[in-house]
């Protein structure tokens, strides 16, 4: 597969992106990610997607939070990929209580140190702001491996990563996803693969 | 009220997983008509393989199981590494089929109540055992001697190898013999820069390509059953439409059928075997129907194949009651339900190769690498007793990498977006000793959704597996040294006993009926026809996957038992 060859899977999704950037620059300058939400709204409910577990604060958290993680760089995003969606479908159908428990309290955690540190909520902050904080969380989150406080914030890490990269976008825009390799031969020179493969099944 | 049919079958054969599929196959090629009961469901090749081909966005939850329903009907089974959405069917509800083990003994067993069974689901790693295996309980005055040796067995490996379609490279170690092997597949650069340093460092520790049950260059008669070359998908425990992988789906009961002389029933459960004290023989079983437990009816045969996996079949002879047994059918020596083993495992040692960074691998390979047993084999290691391998491979790191580091956003997408470094990775597989202590036994009150007495087992190691782990984590770093790794990590945390789901034992074969169950060819000493072929009949339990040594015995057994018929000795 070439680097371009994704670009006609990018589907429907790419283009609300297109949209939304576009809207965004019309706006001009600085745009606070306060004046974003309503564009953002609109595009979900032109999908038709209600969040089904999260509550729409949190949702609109939740998706700040899955850009910021994993932008739309020369390839889609998160948001492309659906990852919040596929985070709150999560929530709502396959996770047990504990589970959602933790990843309420990873998200509770985002928006306590945007207060803490800013007396706003996160979702209002500028976009550059947001990125501060989120990166400064998860830098903290992997100082110690394991420790308690952190496993929130990995939890939910973890699931939006699993979420993009097991995406039709994840695996076969982003990365490399071959369904019937036919032959494994050894080694071949990285070069002629360009990109991870996408992998899910077996060890490491 | 319990009907029997006319039909008097030459051979019913319990269970149509590894075992029995290999028992149907073979008697019905030597002519007999034989009655194949399953207790589960059917499962049709091809059509039944309902994950099979599936992306991960195509499956909800991206193949993962909803913790509740783990929660609910999967406790154990989800412990499996090969239970996930697309492979569940294949997978039995703890829910429904329940067994106890004591406080503080957990015991996992893993099963897959289906037509075709855990050869679905197997990982198809195929070894033979050798004289050092066959020996040693004689040589150490552990538990009883084997009654066959290497020779005895080897052209049985011959004959299921060459059917079943084994890939490996020829090595000529006296501790793994060498078989009748399909082209073996490719190690990659890093495995095999491995290879060299370590063989220069240690030349008594081999690393070798994995050998398993997939084909690489069909044969005629593998192609006529409609199985084809392994595509490198690794997602076998899907099920697999090339057939490409060895299965009784695939393989054994198409071979079976193929003779007009296989008759199927599925959801049956068998309850118990049913005894004549006058002539001393079984005269055929008694079936619960999986649907309906009240509906319980007998099949007659002239003979028996126990192949419901190593803990059923010793089940139903523990509730084959009658007053000649009254602790279970064949059960004069009392060791039946005793000598339970499993391997050991638990340790995981892992490195980083350096460089190599612009080489990668490409398609999925269906096996790993192998490190066959190096200790006790040539002298005696102080240590421990008896020996372990090692199964593993080298890959980059991929995406899930960035699950345990820091960084977000563009950053972390562009370094997940190339694969990461080298990483090697070896799991130890260890023999357990026999111990009368480790044991099942029928509960006295609690009784399944059939009726059926649970099993309670009790299972626990040793000071020799102990040991055996302690050297498996000291050994497999000083190993990964030699061969050239760094940031070396190892993980000892002992496994379960059952969750390495080699489960052998509690109907051993030996040479006195005193203290055995099983004669030299799988016959109960007490029952002349009364055949049990799977891991219950396991004297010891070497150190490698179990599972052709099953298919081996059985094969034998088959024969022995159709030339006691045609003889008029059973």
């Amino acid at each position: 597969m070439t680097e371009t060859s994704g670009s006609t899977r990018q589907s429907v999704n790419l283009s609300r992106r297109r949209a939304l950037k576009a809207a965004i620059a019309l706006v001009g300058g600085s745009v606070a990610a306060t004046q974003l939400a309503p564009l953002v709204h609109a595009l979900e409910s032109e999908t038709g997607y209600r969040p089904r577990f999260l509550e729409p604060d949190a949702f609109d958290l939740l998706t700040r939070v899955v850009d910021l993680m994993i932008p739309e760089t020369d390839t889609p995003g998160a948001l492309d990929a659906g990852v919040h969606r596929f985070v709150d479908v999560m929530l709502d159908d396959f996770a047990a209580d504990e589970s959602r428990q933790t990843m309420l309290a990873a998200l509770d955690g985002i928006d306590a140190a945007a207060r803490a540190q800013t007396g706003r909520a996160f979702v209002t902050l500028e976009e550059a702001l947001q990125f501060e904080i989120l990166a400064e969380i998860d830098r903290q989150a992997f100082l110690e491996p394991g420790s308690g406080d952190a496993a929130p914030y990995r939890a939910l890490k973890s699931l939006v990563l699993s979420g993009y990269y097991s995406s039709e976008i994840g695996a076969t825009v982003e990365l490399r996803f071959d369904p019937v390799p036919g032959s494994s031969p050894g080694c071949v020179p990285l070069e002629s693969i360009g990109r991870a493969w996408y992998k899910h099944w077996g060890i490491a | 009220m319990s009907k029997t049919t006319d039909t008097v079958f030459d051979a019913i054969v319990v269970g149509s997983g590894m075992s029995g599929g290999w028992a149907a196959k073979e008697l019905t090629e030597r002519g007999l008509k034989v009655l194949l009961l399953e207790r589960g469901p059917n499962v049709e090749h091809r059509k039944d393989y309902v994950g099979e081909g599936q992306a991960p966005w195509q499956l909800p939850y991206r193949d993962d199981v909803p913790e509740s329903i783990v929660e609910k009907h999967y406790s154990t089974q989800a412990r499996c590494y090969a239970f996930r959405d697309s492979t569940r069917q294949f997978f039995v509800k703890d829910s429904e089929a329940p067994y106890a083990t004591p406080e503080g003994k957990p015991f996992d067993w893993i099963r897959g109540y289906h037509l075709g069974g855990r050869s679905l689901t197997w990982h198809r790693q195929s070894y033979r055992l050798s004289d050092i295996d066959f020996e040693a309980n004689k040589a150490e005055g552990i538990g009883v001697d084997w009654p066959i040796r290497y020779e005895d067995i080897a052209p049985w490996y011959d004959h299921v190898e060459t059917f079943a379609g084994i890939t490996g490279s020829v090595e000529g170690l006296p501790q793994l013999p060498d078989g009748k092997f399909q082209p073996p597949m490719q190690m990659n650069c890093v495995e095999k820069a491995m290879k060299a340093k370590l063989e220069t460092a240690y030349p008594d520790r081999r690393l070798i390509i994995g050998r398993a049950a997939h084909l690489t260059a069909p044969t005629e008669e593998q192609t006529k059953l409609g199985r084809m070359r392994c595509q490198y998908r690794n997602e076998c425990q899907r099920g697999c439409s090339f057939g490409a992988y060895f299965s009784s789906l695939s393989a054994t009961l198409p071979a079976a059928r193929n003779t007009g002389n296989l008759t199927t029933i599925t959801d049956a459960v068998v309850e118990s075997v049913v005894h004549d004290a006058e002539t001393g023989r079984v005269t055929g079983v008694r079936v619960i129907d999986a649907g309906d437990a009240k509906a319980r009816r007998q099949y007659r045969g002239k003979l028996v194949f126990l192949c419901a996996s190593t803990l059923a079949s010793t089940q139903i002879m523990l509730n084959s009651r009658s007053e000649r047994f009254p602790n279970g059918i064949a059960n004069d020596s009392g060791t039946l339900g005793r000598f339970l083993m499993d391997h050991i495992g638990g340790v995981y040692v892992s490195g980083v190769m350096p460089g190599f960074l612009d080489q990668y691998h490409k398609g999925r390979r269906p096996t790993g690498c192998y490190l066959p047993r190096f200790r006790n084999v040539n002298e005696p290691d102080g240590r421990f007793r008896r020996g372990f391998g090692y199964q593993g491979g080298a890959v980059r790191l991929d995406w899930r990498r960035g699950r345990n580091s820091a960084g977000i956003g563009e950053t972390l997408k562009a370094d997940l977006r190339q694969p990461g470094p080298w990483v090697f990775g070896m799991a130890g597989f260890g023999e357990m000793l026999p111990y009368d202590h480790n044991r099942v036994w029928l509960d006295e009150k609690q009784t399944d959704r059939w009726g059926m007495p649970i099993l309670n087992i009790d299972c626990t190691h040793g000071a020799n597996e102990e040991a055996m782990l302690d050297a498996m984590a000291e050994d497999g770093v000083d190993t990964l040294e030699a061969a050239g790794l760094t940031d070396i990590s190892v993980s000892r945390n002992i496994t379960p006993p059952g969750l390495l789901i080699h489960e052998m034992g509690t109907a051993r074969m030996g040479r006195d009926p005193a203290t055995s169950v099983l004669n030299q060819y799988n016959q109960a000493h007490s029952v002349a026809n009364l055949f049990v072929t799977d891991g219950a009949c396991m004297t010891s339990s070497a150190c490698q996957n179990p599972s052709l040594t099953y298919m081996a015995l059985t094969a034998r057994a088959a024969h022995a038992a159709a030339d006691m018929l045609a003889e008029n000795r059973l």
